[in-house]
């Protein structure tokens, strides 16, 4: 014989029918287990779909912090150039030192007034306060007054 | 629309099978029976050319489907037959029973009484056809795991290279070539120690 034909012939070997009857009534009584769906592959998708969720979380984190770095970087190039603080200051000083030089200008005129309206109250009638004389007119028309007054 | 459910037609499988596997895993006893109905056979063949004793052939068989039907659920349909699934179950049903009662079998355990089909009247009354299946049953288990498996699932189970490929998790190639070694293995053994035809 062929062993070709022999293996086929090993084709008719079955098993006893009783005895397979039995066994498939046994199996299909017996209740299935539950299959749990956290297998290790699950638990790798999950701790991949985690760790996506933790990285993008980091980006935005990382993009928020460089753009205020990149704001700083960018505007304050732009604020040197255009406000010289040191132009502002000498600006600020100037200013300050004119208010002085004007307050200066007002002290000394009012004690001419003050002087002038001495004279005054000695010869005619009462003399207007200063700061009346101040609120009403500039420096130049009091002074204008002042020497009109003692020209006479 | 498109189904996504691997086509896979193999002539060794059952009609509909993709239907029955589909409702045995949603827990339907008939349709689990069907397969069973099926593939029973074929693994208790498989199964007794290599343990030998048609006791523990039928023991094992009983623990293959017993396993496959607790387990069905976490059955995934990867575009490969059942049977292929089955056979696994099978081969780790033999290498445990193996490891834990030890059975040492010997060549006189696989004699012809037990493979031979005895509702078969031609087998039984062929003293010769006897003779030389137990022959070469004999020489199929003195080959190594491997071949044993390709050569069943080839030559006596009629599984194609794909299925046979699945079922002892290897390429298609070393199927190819596992199944040409074993053959040629199979004819030196029976040379060697029957003479031969």
């Amino acid at each position: 014989m062929e062993l070709n034909e022999i293996l086929k012939k090993l084709k008719n070997v079955a098993p006893d029918s009783d005895y397979s009857r039995k066994s498939k009534a046994i199996i299909l009584s017996q209740r299935q287990r539950q299959s749990f769906s956290f297998s290790i592959k699950d638990i790798a998708a999950g701790v991949f779909r985690s760790g996506w969720s933790m990285a993008l979380a980091a980006v935005l984190l990382l993009l928020a912090i460089g753009s205020f770095s990149a704001l700083k970087t960018i505007i304050s190039p732009a604020t040197t150039a255009v406000v010289d603080v040191a132009g502002l200051r000498a600006e600020a000083e100037v200013i300050d030192a004119q208010i002085q030089l004007t307050n200066i200008n007002y002290s000394s005129l009012e004690n001419k007034t003050s002087t002038v309206r001495m004279v005054i109250r000695g010869t005619k009638a009462p003399v207007k306060k200063a700061d009346t004389l101040s609120n009403t007119s500039t420096t130049d028309e009091i002074i204008d007054t002042a020497l009109l007054e003692l020209s006479k | 629309m498109a189904s996504n459910r691997p086509l896979f037609i193999s002539f060794s499988m059952l009609d509909g099978e993709i239907k029955l596997v589909e409702n045995a895993v949603r827990g339907e006893a008939s349709a689990f029976g069907l397969l069973y109905d099926y593939y029973q056979p074929k693994i208790y063949r498989f199964v007794l050319i290599k343990v030998g004793r048609r006791e523990d052939a039928e023991d094992l068989t009983h623990q293959v489907f017993l396993n496959a039907w607790q387990n069905i659920k976490s059955y995934k349909n990867l575009g490969f037959p059942f049977s292929s699934w089955l056979y696994r179950i099978a081969k780790n049903q033999i290498i445990d029973r193996y490891r834990t009662k030890k059975i040492e079998l010997g060549l006189e355990s696989a004699d012809a009484e037990n493979i031979s089909d005895p509702s078969s009247e031609s087998v039984e009354k062929n003293l010769e056809e006897r003779m030389w299946l137990e022959k070469v049953v004999e020489a199929i288990r003195e080959l190594k795991e491997d071949y044993q498996e390709v050569l069943i699932m080839r030559f006596i189970e009629d599984l194609s290279v794909k299925e046979t490929a699945a079922a002892v998790n290897k390429s298609e190639g070393a199927v190819k070539l596992m199944q040409h070694r074993a053959m040629k293995e199979l004819k030196k053994h029976v040379k060697e120690k029957h003479g031969t035809k």
